[in-house]
């Protein structure tokens, strides 16, 4: 049964005769794959020329991978079409490997240019950028020359648009995490979106995406920083990224403007996308329909309000609110930009502090975690069951909003919460394994997890996180990787290795004492 | 009962409430439990009698009369259930710290209230010092470990064993007490299912104690640590739990004692008719069983490859795994820091440990937690949602064993173990914020959910929850009886007692209406 839906799928795909008059290798993952690197390729390129604006010590290096990356994208990508339909299992592998070929590239550029030179640590750094976690290995970062922090921050902001062209490109997994505005408009009983609609959506994107960075840019311009770190951090704030220039984060300024402006920055990342088209066309309706905006608002001002009154970190009652606001934006965007030490602070408050992380950002959002909108589909189910419980035989439907959700989504949602904290347990028992204490291993998973970065215990804000044994940092990096593509490819790449060596034990078992393994 | 006629008598002047004959019905047991407790006293030279046969006549009377002015109504609609169930655990808890009380032993309400419900839920987290065990009388020992056995089975399922009349809405008062998400019928009558359930139970308890008795711990020691044990509680008559006797023989007989226990009484029912073999045949049981001897041969890797002997890793690994495992909480240490202390265990084990705290025991069992088949459950749900990938439109059914879970019950065991995860993250947020550790916290509240015993950090099996301060324990005790009873009838209590109050609430609002 297996094997013949296989190789009718394959017959469809590719026919022979198409085979003569195609000559090109036709596959998803290599051709985006191959956009990806090129794009690392401009970027570097880039940097490369910002680094001439300073001391132009980097850019020899920076400038050479960054052509090399180039080029070696076109070529594949000239050499390898993109299949005009993909299968699910392929888009997700197409997001894991084009993830994993950017931070290949941005490995070779930080060892190119001798900025971090050990292999694992320059791994690290890379895959935080690109999953746009804060989770750094340099403990000063002004050390390095200006192309390379100018890159550093935008693997950053290029990791934030992989995310939200992989939320496209996956879109049918992820149940409600879609781009919604009002409506949690989901095809599901499609299980692909069509090209035109997909490349529409790309569009926007990116014009939304530029559109926020060039106002994270004015906002930071306006709070007195210099043009390079305006761009920098307006880079790594939009993203949700949390990389900082200076090993202080945002306390290096020691500026309560600019400090707001983060909070602005921040609040802007978490974002949808679809709800930031909504207000720039002026749909206040479909604004004030969108119950996941309320809900993340509510989140920040309650989460400051508590943290000013619990923690009171500051030392008057403005700074209390300025530092409380800004951790809980942090918190709640997954971008991990900090003004306090958290790790410091009471019990309480680092409890809510690790469940906003957990719960994370709006879906169709740059942030991470599970995302507000999946929570609250939760809940309302959660309502309906016990309506169940008190009224047997009721029959009733699950909203989230105005938006019915239907029952299949419904499941969908139910598993994806498995899975999410089952790989949040994963990790927590991986790193304990690694043998980080109880806190940071908690902490530290449900963090990565959401590509936040900093967490408490040997994780905490400002603690180089080389300090942690190789073994912890490479379950960080699965953590983050996971976290960023929405958990499906990495799974689903796992479940593919396990798989494919047990179907052969099974039909070895199967075929034994039968005769048939000696014919093969 | 002689009246049983009267109670469902047309035009009985007496008030029509499941709940408050519930509470009447409770009381009686609990008190004849008190009086069971008097007669142990005398026997081993206690000097408690006085208090106990006190609060055998308090809790006794105000039962009688409660039950004497209440009767059962026509009709019981699902909330109705639920609040007897509900108040009917809470009152009896209250009833329960008589004892403790009037003895002088817990003089303070708060700690002898927490000792209560900690024993009625089959917890096993204890405020008694090391002190307290010395001064006790034997009798509160022995009602200490007697309010596990009731709470194991459920006072409801005794009640419904006994008194044949309660057969309207039996069936729904004993799944809404009983653990798990289904319950099976050993007998096509309520009354004899519950019967058949208690004399299994029963006999269980008589077959540990004599097993117990027989390694040379003395007959109190033996028939309270049965007690405790067919009921997954966790209380030990003595101060250092089962460190005290520091018996590879004893641990041997607890463990098994343990995962039987732990395991569901339908099946314990069907070996004993002469039908082991369901056990293997029930993949519940395997996955239980199959999970708990990968952790034990986990952490005895964990705990030999950091420098203890390889017996003493396998002993230790085995105990506290199946103690957890089975949510009954009992502890071997020797004192803080010794072997059996896991909190000072490497993090990767503690973490294994953690992780049975959250699932317990099998459904249909007298263990807490949020029970095997439903972990077994919404792991499928996991799977299926994986395999989208290469099948996208597939429908895809959940399976437990061979069997089909019908979708509507894969809702509400998603429902129930959604509830359950967010009771306990809101309740750690809420001990931490009362000022204990994350971890101590945390932990505090997942053991106390799933009516554990030990938790991490500094609630550890070596120390006592004194740690907590009155506020957090007083959390954590709400939190026992939340899952003692499966999370929904208290939390559709609450709903439908909010509902009501602000319906009421409204009305005054607008008295025009």
């Amino acid at each position: 049964m297996r094997a013949y839906g296989r190789t009718r799928l394959r017959t469809d795909s590719a026919p022979l005769e198409n085979l003569s008059t195609r000559p090109r290798l036709e596959s998803a993952e290599l051709n985006l794959g191959g956009l990806s690197i090129a794009i690392c390729g401009g970027g570097l390129l880039i940097s490369a020329a910002v680094d001439l604006t300073g001391s132009g010590q980097d850019a020899p290096a920076l400038g050479a991978v960054g052509a090399a990356a180039l080029l070696l994208g076109l070529v594949i990508r000239s050499r390898v079409r993109l299949p005009e339909h993909v299968s699910p299992r392929t888009s997700l592998r197409t997001v894991g490997v084009s993830l994993l070929a950017m931070i290949t590239v941005s490995v070779v550029a930080y060892r190119a240019t001798g900025a971090i030179v050990r292999p694992g640590e320059a791994l690290m750094e890379s895959t935080s950028g690109f999953t746009t976690t804060a989770v750094t290995v340099l403990d000063d970062p002004q050390r390095l020359g200006s192309g390379v922090l100018f890159w550093r921050a935008m693997t950053q902001w290029i990791g934030g648009f992989a995310a939200l062209a992989t939320v496209i490109a996956i879109l049918p997994f992820l149940g409600v995490s879609g781009p919604t505005a009002s409506k949690v408009r989901v095809p599901v009983r499609r299980s692909q979106m069509s090209a035109p609609r997909m490349n529409r959506l790309l569009g926007r994107y990116v014009f939304l995406y530029l559109f926020l960075t060039i106002v994270g840019v004015l906002l930071y311009l306006v709070g007195g920083m210099g043009p390079f770190d305006a761009i920098t951090y307006s880079f790594t704030t939009i993203s949700t990224g949390g990389f900082a220039n200076h090993s202080g984060s945002f306390t290096f300024f020691d500026s309560p403007l600019l400090e707001w402006m983060g909070v602005a920055g921040m609040f802007l990342g978490g974002l949808s996308l679809a709800v930031v088209w909504s207000a720039l066309r002026g749909r206040t309706r479909a604004l004030l329909g969108t119950a996941e905006l309320f809900v993340y608002c509510g989140l920040i001002v309650g989460a400051t309000a508590v943290l000013a009154m619990v923690e009171s970190p500051g030392a008057d009652f403005a700074s209390n609110v300025r530092i409380s606001a800004f951790t809980a934006t942090s918190a709640v965007s997954s971008t991990g930009h900090w003004v306090a030490n958290w790790a410091a602070w009471a019990p309480g408050p680092q409890m809510m502090l690790l469940i906003l992380i957990g719960v994370g950002a709006m879906s169709g959002s740059v942030g991470g975690g599970f995302r507000i909108v999946r929570a609250m589909t939760l809940f309302s189910f959660l309502a309906r069951e016990l309506d169940v419980q008190l009224r047997p035989g009721l029959v009733q439907v699950v909203r989230v909003g105005d938006e019915v959700i239907d029952d299949r989504l419904m499941r969908r949602i139910l598993g994806y919460q498995v899975l999410y904290l089952g790989t949040a347990a994963a990790g927590f028992f991986a790193l304990a394994v690694t043998g980080t204490d109880l806190l940071t291993a908690l902490s530290g998973s449900v963090s990565a997890l959401s590509t936040f970065g900093p967490a408490l215990g040997e994780l905490g804000v400002g603690q180089p996180v080389s300090n942690l044994g190789r073994g912890a940092l490479v379950i960080l990096m699965v953590l983050m990787f996971a976290g960023r593509v929405e958990l499906y490819p990495l799974l689903d790449g796992i479940r593919a290795a396990i798989g494919w060596p047990m179907r052969r034990i099974r039909s070895w078992w199967a075929a034994r004492g039968t005769g048939l393994r000696s014919s093969r | 009962m002689t009246d049983s006629d009267e109670a469902i008598k047309v035009g009985s002047r007496r008030f029509p409430s499941v709940a408050l004959h519930m509470v009447g019905l409770a009381l009686v047991f609990t008190g004849g439990g008190m009086f069971l407790s008097a007669l142990v006293d005398v026997i081993s030279g206690g000097h408690a009698f006085w208090a106990l046969v006190g609060s055998g006549i308090i809790t006794v009377g105000a039962g009688e009369l409660i039950r004497r002015s209440t009767r059962v109504p026509g009709d019981l609609p699902p909330r109705a259930v639920f609040a007897a169930v509900s108040v009917s655990w809470i009152v009896t808890s209250f009833f329960g710290v008589l004892p403790y009380m009037l003895s002088g032993l817990l003089p303070a309400f708060d700690g002898a209230l927490f000792e209560s419900i900690s024993g009625f839920t089959c917890t096993g987290s204890s405020v008694f010092s090391a002190e307290d065990f010395e001064v006790a009388s034997s009798g509160v020992l022995f009602w200490r470990q007697l309010t596990q056995w009731f709470g194991g089975m459920g006072i409801i399922v005794l009640a419904v064993a006994v008194l044949p009349f309660l057969g309207v809405g039996g069936l729904e008062l004993i799944q809404a007490e009983a653990p798990g998400p289904t319950s099976d019928r050993l007998a096509p009558r309520v009354s004899e299912t519950a019967r058949r359930l208690w004399i299994v139970y029963l006999g269980f308890t008589v077959i540990s104690a004599l097993a117990l008795l027989a390694t040379g711990i003395g007959w109190f020691d033996s028939t309270g640590l049965a007690l405790a044990l067919v009921s997954t509680g966790g209380f030990a008559p003595e101060a250092a739990s089962i460190g005290a006797y520091d018996s590879v023989t004893v641990e041997v007989i607890l463990i098994i004692g343990m995962v039987i226990g732990g395991s569901s009484f339908t099946l314990l029912y069907n070996a004993l008719r002469g039908k082991p073999g369901l056990y293997f045949r029930n993949s519940e049981f395997r996955y239980y069983v199959g999970g708990m001897a990968l952790a034990v041969t986990a952490v005895t890797i964990l705990l030999a490859a950091n420098g203890s002997g390889v017996g003493e890793s396998l002993r230790m690994a085995a105990f506290n795994v199946a103690t957890l495992g089975t949510s009954t909480g009992f502890g071997n240490t020797t004192g803080t820091g010794s072997p059996g202390d896991f909190t000072f265990w490497v993090p990767a084990a503690q973490v294994i440990l953690f992780m049975f705290m959250w699932v317990g025991g099998m459904t249909g069992s007298t263990s807490g937690g949020m029970k095997v088949l439903r972990a077994q459950v919404m792991g499928r749900v996991a799977w299926r949602e994986l395999r989208r990938a290469e099948r996208p439109r597939a429908v895809l059914p959940i399976k437990a064993g061979r069997e089909v879970v019908d979708e509507r019950v894969v809702g509400r065991i998603a429902g129930f173990v959604l509830l359950y995860v967010a009771i306990v993250v809101v309740a750690g947020l809420v001990l931490t914020m009362l000022g204990s550790d994350l971890i101590t916290g945390f932990t505090g509240a997942v053991s106390a959910m799933g009516n554990m015993g030990p938790a991490l950090g500094e609630a550890g099996p070596a120390s006592s929850f004194a740690v907590y301060s009155l506020p957090e324990r007083m959390t954590l005790a709400a939190l026992m009886i939340v899952g003692r009873l499966e999370v929904f009838p208290m939390v559709l209590t609450l709903v439908v007692a909010t509902r009501w109050v602000s319906r009421k609430f409204s009305v005054a609002r607008h008295p025009l209406r």
